[in-house]
């Protein structure tokens, strides 16, 4: 687990360390270089599999293939006996290695052996190529610039900044994209110019030409064949479990986030079984009791006897807002990142390694959004009942106050495209509000711009008569890679702390990518599969507890402890001089959020992350924490 | 000696266990008076009039266990009148019958157990039921006489006979015989069976691709066969950027399913044991018909397969799961073709004399004839 960074086209020492100076939280045991012919990389070093001599770069046996790398490969074991069996002399212990030596055998299909999470570079030197990969997922992050020839780029976008001489251009349609979805889907950043490298997609420099080509695609499967749900189940059961077992892999100590919910509680269930004394980390707010879950998490670290340490979350919030989404590096504004945060700094004190039960909703369609809306879909293909629900609609205005519940069932009853009411029921920002915001005017034109046209491109290319499957792919392609792991990967390395998410293996999604959406969502229940290959394994009350979204007390943070930047940040000069909003359309959503006329929560903690952002990485050069 | 063969597969119904038992019905009437009954289909009336033996025919009005219980008393009137000295109970689910027969009649049965039915959770019952009471069980590998004696049943009543090639008539084995399946040079990994089970590996075997195309460039992969799964390994294909390198025949004839045969350099099916629900290989004839084309094969390391590809002999096992081993295996034997050939080469003399069916037959013979024996000596008391 580290951090790399890199420049093709350039042989500059300096320049690579200045870059590699800006991630050093990735990796603060060490850090190596190698400049070559029309070549620079870097890398910084958190250690955890081969502590000694796996110090990178690392090279083939004639050194003419040379690789940076950030993550884990799991069955690295299993290769290395392969590639030695070939005829490779390794001389590490580590994972780095068998990168070059598969590079030297397969070529770029290497990648497709690898079972972890990485993003890696390789410099082949005779054909004076460099190749950048990212793992199937999008687990660990990796961004490029491309620059008269040349390929700037890095696991974060600081360090691309560090060697960047453009002026940062803020691009106006990610913007849209951050305001509709609270993250930037990729590959746009916020950044006009650097591009984050997709998950699945191997990049390719050459002669100054950049190629981008997609190496893996989750495949889902038409719903409606007769599952055979027993059978499974028990698969489900035991490439869970050798995913967990793989993901134990490490020569330092490792914990697991455990939230009280069914995900993290089976990672901690399946490595208990390992036989592994376990030790366990959860985290609770202060402000508003009523969404602790340190109860759930209780019971569960009893169960299996774990080493269980809790951590409650001061009132220091608006100190570590600003060094938090500094280190997000592109603004999330998801708010679970913020205790996501306090809990590795917490870990961080026991152990290096941290499971977490990341991905369990996509993976095994834990939203309820996706029944609401294939349920909403079949309303919106009969028309006797597509008549009856523009009724309803109709009638709702005048029913049902202003509400959460009346925004969804309008959503329900739309008949507008799938692709639309799925952003009208995530979206941070409706185009209303962003309307305000933009111009000071309501315009309500429905969902019309970027984060439309993108979700209907996916959907479209999923091509399915079934809405579960296309919402569920929607899902792998932006918010997993792009809010969940993004979050994870950069909360996780602000304080040096590896997390890893068992329930992304690639071979455990495959599997269940494969199975019909019926053996995984049915009558409104989630995460069946989960449960019932768990049912001997977990606790009763943690299997029958209903789903409950990892919540965060937004409005009390925003009422409370941070009401003050809050207002300072949104309304000083500096946000006013951008322009970018309307000053009065700010003013009044902070006038009706204080007098609680609407819960703009949301929305005004995207605005809040994003003017924090712009500061540190618009503004100014952005700091490098050491 | 009177035979009569129950059966709920039979051609000209299309499949492996259709094909060995009309294999069986052929060879056994040389010297036996054999009667079959079996489902009706549409095009019997042809195929049954070629035969030199009875066939009989039950009417099916579409309804599985309708049509299985009309079976079943068309057995029963069929076993009054034929007065058969054994019966060989094609199919498990018809061993309740075979079981009356034998007791009230004194007729023994021999059953017949190939593999998914023998496994399947929702089969044990009935399953446990026609193998305890048969006199005799005959398998079709190694793997599949384990899971009948999983019922408790002694191993010197389970006899395993291989089956032989799934090939209709006398094939001809001219190696230079022209090329029909319209290939467009290249390399060629084939499979064939039908694309509705999971566990047949066809998705491994693509998920290797990549690999294999790295060291062995114009490799095609070619997928005889049809069924559910089609859509679904056609946008696998994509996803890991070998859609143009796999080719989707759908159902084909004979005549161009031995093209195929012909046309490719190694025949591939990496099947796996699904960790329940009994899918599985219970041994696969389609290894023996490539093989008796001379072509090298490679099996996934599962079910009945290796008694099927002898390893290092006949063609390569692999660790199904494995893309990695999926993908050294099809590039050594596209790579070494001394390799390549030696094992096509064996494999087809298997194909020919230990897998015949005139070996078949004869060794089912002296199954039929052992066991008259034994009913005799204990009749007669």
């Amino acid at each position: 687990m580290c951090g790399i960074v890199g420049i093709a086209g350039i042989a500059d020492e300096a320049l690579v360390r200045r870059m590699a100076d800006t991630i050093v939280h990735r990796g603060p045991d060490g850090e190596g270089y190698f400049v070559g012919d029309g070549v620079s990389l870097g890398a910084r070093r958190l250690s955890i599999i081969d502590l000694v001599s796996s110090n990178q770069p690392i090279w083939n046996e004639d050194r003419t293939v040379v690789t940076v790398f950030n993550g884990e490969i799991y069955n690295y074991q299993e290769l290395r006996r392969a590639l030695e069996k070939k005829g490779h002399i390794l001389k590490t212990a580590g994972d780095t290695e068998v990168l070059v030596h598969l590079y030297e055998e397969y070529g770029e299909a290497g990648v497709h052996l690898l079972r972890g999470m990485f993003a890696y570079a390789i410099w082949d030197a005779r054909r004076r190529r460099l190749m950048l990969v990212r793992d199937r997922l999008g687990i660990k992050p990796l961004y490029y610039l491309e620059h008269d020839g040349r390929l700037v780029f890095g696991s974060e976008i600081k360090a691309i900044l560090a060697a960047a001489e453009e002026p940062r251009e803020l691009d106006r349609d990610a913007l849209d994209l951050y305001l509709t979805l609270q993250y930037v889907p990729g590959p746009r950043t916020l950044l006009r110019a650097i591009r984050k490298l997709q998950p699945g997609c191997l990049l390719v420099w050459q002669d100054g030409q950049t190629t981008v080509r997609q190496y893996w695609d989750i495949v889902l499967v038409e719903g409606d064949r007769k599952a055979t749900e027993e059978s499974a189940e028990e698969e489900f059961g035991v490439l869970l479990e050798e995913s967990v077992r793989l993901h134990r892999i490490s020569d330092v100590p490792i914990g697991v986030l455990l939230s009280g919910g069914i995900d993290s509680s089976a990672v901690t269930g399946l490595l208990a079984r390992c036989g592994e004394r376990l030790k366990t980390f959860t985290v609770g707010f202060e402000a508003g009791q009523e969404v602790n879950e340190i109860n759930e998490a209780r019971i569960v670290a009893r169960h299996f006897g774990s080493d269980h340490h809790e951590v409650v979350m001061g009132p220091s919030l608006a100190d570590v807002l600003p060094r938090i989404v500094g280190f997000q590096d592109e603004p999330v504004a998801d708010p679970a990142a913020v205790p996501t945060y306090f809990i590795c700094q917490f870990a961080a004190r026991w152990v290096k390694v941290l499971l977490s039960g990341e991905g369990g909703d996509e993976l095994l369609g834990g939203y309820p959004r996706y029944r609401w809306l294939d349920l909403s879909e079949r309303i919106r293909r009969r028309a006797w009942a597509r008549g009856m629900g523009g009724a309803l609609r109709g009638a709702l205005g005048t029913l049902l106050p202003q509400g959460r519940v009346a925004t969804r069932l309008r959503t329900l009853l739309s008949s507008a495209p799938l692709g639309h009411r799925h952003l009208e029921w995530v979206a941070a920002l409706d185009e209303r509000l962003k309307g305000r915001l933009l111009h000071g005017t309501d315009h309500n034109d429905g969902p019309s711009g970027g984060a439309a046209l993108l979700v209907q491109e996916l959907l479209a290319s999923v091509g399915m008569e079934d809405a579960i499957p296309g919402l569920m792919y929607v899902d792998f392609k932006t918010w997993l890679p792009d809010d969940i792991l993004a979050k994870t990967d950069r909360m996780s390395m602000a304080v040096s702390v590896e997390a890893r998410v068992p329930l992304l293996d690639h071979r455990l999604v495959e599997f269940v990518a494969s199975l019909p959406h019926q053996v995984k969502i049915r009558n409104f229940g989630t995460k069946r599969l989960l449960r019932r290959s768990m049912r001997d394994i977990l606790p009763l009350e943690t299997l029958q507890r209903p789903k409950q979204a990892f919540r965060v007390p937004l409005a009390a943070w925003l009422a409370g402890p941070l009401r003050e930047l809050l207002w300072d940040t949104l309304t000083d000069s500096t946000a006013r001089q951008r322009g970018l909003f309307s000053t009065s359309g700010v003013a009044a959503l902070l006038a009706e959020q204080a007098n609680g006329t609407h819960d703009h929560s949301r929305a005004l903690w995207s605005l809040l992350c994003l003017e924090l952002w712009m500061r540190q990485f618009l503004d100014a050069t952005p700091p490098a924490h050491h | 000696m009177r035979l009569l063969l129950l059966t709920i597969d039979f051609p000209p119904a299309r499949g492996g266990v259709q094909h060995l038992l009309a294999r069986l019905a052929d060879g056994l009437a040389q010297e036996h008076d054999v009667s079959v009954l079996t489902h009706c289909h549409p095009q019997a009336r042809e195929w049954d009039r070629l035969r030199p033996y009875r066939v009989l025919r039950s009417r099916v009005v579409g309804v599985r266990s309708l049509d299985l219980v009309w079976l079943g008393l068309r057995a029963l009137v069929e076993i009054l009148r034929l007065r058969p000295d054994v019966i060989i109970c094609g199919h498990v689910l018809l061993g309740p019958v075979c079981d009356l027969a034998q007791r009230q009649f004194r007729i023994p049965y021999i059953a017949m157990a190939y593999a998914y039915e023998v496994r399947a959770p929702r089969m044990r019952g009935i399953a446990g039921f026609t193998l305890r009471r048969a006199r005799q069980v005959v398998t079709i590998s190694k793997f599949s006489r384990q899971a009948v004696m999983a019922y408790g049943i002694p191993g010197t009543r389970v006899t395993v006979i291989r089956p032989g090639p799934g090939v209709n008539g006398d094939v001809d084995l001219d190696p230079s015989a022209p090329d029909h399946s319209g290939g467009s040079g290249g390399r060629m990994l084939l499979s064939v069976s039908r694309l509705a089970d999971r566990y047949k590996g066809h998705d491994m075997v693509i998920r290797a691709l990549p690999l294999i195309r790295a060291k062995v460039p114009d490799t095609r992969y070619v997928l005889v066969g049809d069924g559910w799964l089609r859509p679904y390994l056609e946008r696998l294909a994509a996803s890991v950027g070998v859609r143009d390198a796999v080719t989707f025949t759908g159902e084909v004839s004979e005549a161009e399913l031995d093209a195929w045969y012909r046309r490719c350099d190694v025949f591939i099916l990496a099947s796996r044991e699904s960790a329940s629900g009994g899918g599985s290989e219970g041994f696969g004839i389609v290894f023996v018909e490539a093989n008796l084309r001379g072509k090298p094969v490679i099996g996934g390391r599962s079910g009945g397969i290796p008694d099927a590809v002898l390893e290092g002999v006949t063609g390569l096992l692999v660790d199904p799961l494995d893309v990695g081993e999926i993908a050294d295996a099809a590039v050594q034997l596209l790579t070494e073709p001394s390799l390549a050939a030696r094992l096509g080469a064996q494999g087809q003399q298997r194909a020919q004399d230990e897998l015949s069916w005139r070996n078949y037959v004869s060794r089912f013979d002296q199954v039929v004839k052992s066991m008259v024996g034994t009913w005799d000596s204990r009749g007669g008391k």
